[in-house]
């Protein structure tokens, strides 16, 4: 308990709190702004922490992290268009209530609904991540390569289009992860001559390269860079009354939150949708949905919400990041010298524990924030893209360099960029890149250790109960779409 | 369309994987090791690379081929043009980094990206380049002198 408080006096004082203040606002802007995300705002702010202490960085980061997830039901609601994916299924309800003249009712379900999610998941976090950390301590690295193998599957497959090329993007991204020095032996490897090369691909060059650089240059190449004007609307107090609360609502869509941010890979962006979805087949009044209802709105912000407690504790117990935001928030982990994973509550308990204590503070400011600025979201939305875009490429360039001080880094970023362009022309999905450039070393290092504990023999990792379930569940999911395929054939058939 | 696009795609990844391959055996694999060795995660890599590159060529699902016939192209002839550009004015400000230093650089592409992306739209030159000299000011002070972390001085003025 001492641990808990002395973590949250840490986030309270002056400088942590300004710099969560000020990373929440800006993540709100990011959020509500469709094309920004709280991901390319923690990528920009990555950089900026290699200066900073690691306290003071976690607390940028995590305001970021907390406003960017929040922020993005603003635009959902007042132009219909989601500010990031974790709020598509926001503007099947709030875009109509909006147009009903409701805005401030549908905003206000947003931003209490944004805070719940995300207050409760963090609380959930902080009591399970050491029970899960102790049970993780119990594996070997036959169950982490698995375990990590299987997290990587998870998205690959469950990425949009064909379960190839989500594992197309997860070989690239494991590719990356290789150029370098071997961790075994020290062996060079695909270097192809290059000296910088030999301290491997770095991280920041990736994301920046991948998330930000090669939206940007997309974006406009197919012209969709600017949005819809927003209209004039009723802004005025909360609108909320008793009846607009729908706690059962509330409730189911925070355990799916909670759950899809949990599993490896999948956050905000699908909980969001099957909230919504679940609680519309599970509703009374199903065909009223899509129609400017509450019910949708809670489902939706609640649950995308509540992935980021459920985000935080495999990231935290298990090393594995839960979502993009939180592979990016691990990259920042490694960056400040930390090893996430089951020792780091041990090891860092301070460090551990500040980072849940700064999602709470961040989600109270947040709330207090939104409620008080509410009426100011329409200018968000007004600010002009091509200042805005300007500075953020100048961003890119500034933290490539920085990173490394050499511009060896700054083009590796652009080359990162039109790898990320031509993986786009080909479908090839982002998400399993990432996730496998980032676990990809530890793929590696638990395969070599497994292989090397067992004899060099492969068996271990499907004799041992716990490992061969991780390998079950990649080689299930990898064959499900062929196992629909094949009965949806076969009903057609018969 | 895009059957034609995944061919090229895979045959890509394959030629990728196969110039991978060929590098692979030059990594030099200490001997009398009790572990696979630096060479055996390339390999497995490179395999599960031409898996999957015959996977995105031959191995569709009979849904994903129906959905793929209704998709329209990733960029139209203008698209193409304007993708190119950007790529272009990327290398550009990295080249120019190199060359005359973040001080000079910074502005004058920040003007260029600011013109570059008001796609029609009217863009005041005065509010543009308080932006850029604002965005370089603010960048180089706050990083060398706040954070004590140094930008690209260029090749010119190192000299």
């Amino acid at each position: 308990m001492s641990i808990i408080i002395s973590s949250l006096l840490i986030c309270l004082q002056p400088a942590n709190f300004a710099m969560i203040v000020v990373c929440a606002v800006a993540g709100i802007i990011f959020g509500a702004i469709p094309g920004l995300s709280g991901g390319l705002g923690i990528t920009l702010l990555l950089p900026l922490t290699f200066a900073l202490n690691t306290n003071i960085s976690f607390c940028m980061l995590l305001g970021m992290y907390v406003g960017g997830v929040s922020g993005s039901f603003v635009a959902a609601v007042m132009l219909g268009i989601p500010g990031s994916n974790s709020s598509i299924a926001t503007c099947f309800d709030g875009y109509p209530m909006s147009q009903k003249g409701e805005t401030a009712k549908a905003l206000a379900i947003g931003i209490i609904g944004s805070f719940i999610g995300t207050f409760f998941s963090v609380l959930i976090a902080i009591g399970l991540s050491p029970v899960i950390a102790d049970l993780a301590l119990k594996l070997g690295a036959w169950e982490y390569f698995s375990l990590c193998f299987c997290a990587i599957t998870l998205v690959a497959a469950l990425s949009k289009g064909n379960l190839f090329k989500g594992l197309i993007g997860a070989t690239v991204g494991l590719i990356l992860g290789i150029v370098g020095t071997d961790p075994v032996t020290g062996q060079i490897r695909w270097t192809f001559g290059m000296t910088g090369l030999s301290g491997g691909v770095d991280i920041i060059a990736v994301m920046l390269g991948v998330y930000a650089l090669q939206q940007i240059a997309v974006d406009f190449a197919k012209g969709s860079q600017s949005l819809p004007d927003v209209g004039k609307m009723n802004l005025k107090g909360l609108g909320l009354t008793k009846d607009d609360l729908r706690p059962g609502v509330m409730i189911k869509s925070f355990l799916i939150g909670l759950w899809i941010g949990f599993l490896p890979g999948m956050g905000s962006g699908l909980s969001n949708m099957v909230a919504y979805s679940q609680a519309k087949t599970s509703s009374k009044y199903p065909e009223k949905f899509g129609t400017g209802i509450p019910d949708g709105i809670w489902a939706s912000e609640v649950a995308n919400n509540a992935s980021i407690g459920g985000a935080l504790i495999p990231m935290i117990a298990l090393g594995i990041p839960g979502d993009g935001a939180t592979a990016l928030l691990l990259s920042a982990l490694i960056l400040h010298g930390l090893q996430p994973g089951p020792l780091m509550m041990q090891s860092s308990p301070g460090v551990t524990y500040m980072i849940f204590m700064a999602c709470l503070v961040a989600a109270i400011i947040v709330l207090l924030l939104e409620l008080v600025f509410k009426r100011w979201f329409p200018l968000l939305l007004k600010v002009p893209y091509h200042y805005l875009y300007s500075v953020i490429i100048v961003m890119c360039y500034v933290g490539a360099f920085t990173q490394t001080n050499t511009m060896f880094n700054v083009y590796m970023m652009v080359a990162c960029a039109i790898l990320g362009i031509g993986l786009m022309i080909a479908e090839i999905p982002m998400s399993p890149l990432i996730l496998a450039f980032i676990l990809g070393p530890n793929v590696e290092n638990y395969f070599r250790k497994g292989m090397s504990y067992g004899g060099n023999s492969i068996a271990p990792f499907f004799t041992r109960p716990v490992s061969l379930i991780f390998l079950l569940i990649a080689f299930l999911v990898m064959l499900s779409p062929y196992i629909k395929d094949f009965r949806s054939r076969r009903k057609q058939a018969a | 369309m895009t059957l034609k696009k995944d061919q090229i795609a895979g045959t890509i990844f394959i030629l990728f994987a196969v110039v991978l391959f060929l590098n692979t055996g030059s990594i030099r694999v200490v001997a009398n090791m009790d572990e696979p060795g630096a060479r055996a995660f390339p390999y497995f890599v490179e395999g599960l690379l031409v898996v999957c590159s015959l996977g995105i060529m031959f191995g569709k699902t009979r849904k994903e081929k129906e959905s793929e016939k209704n998709r329209e192209p990733f960029l139209d002839m203008a698209g193409w043009i304007r993708l190119g550009m950007a790529i272009g004015v990327m290398l550009l400000y990295a080249v120019a980094l190199q060359i005359i230093g973040f001080i000079v650089a910074t502005p004058l592409l920040t003007i260029g990206f600011i013109y570059t992306l008001r796609s029609g739209r009217k863009v005041s030159l005065a509010t543009s380049i308080l932006i850029a000299v604002l965005t370089t000011v603010v960048v180089y002070f706050g990083f060398t002198k706040g954070f004590n972390i140094p930008l690209p001085e260029g090749i010119l003025f190192s000299l």
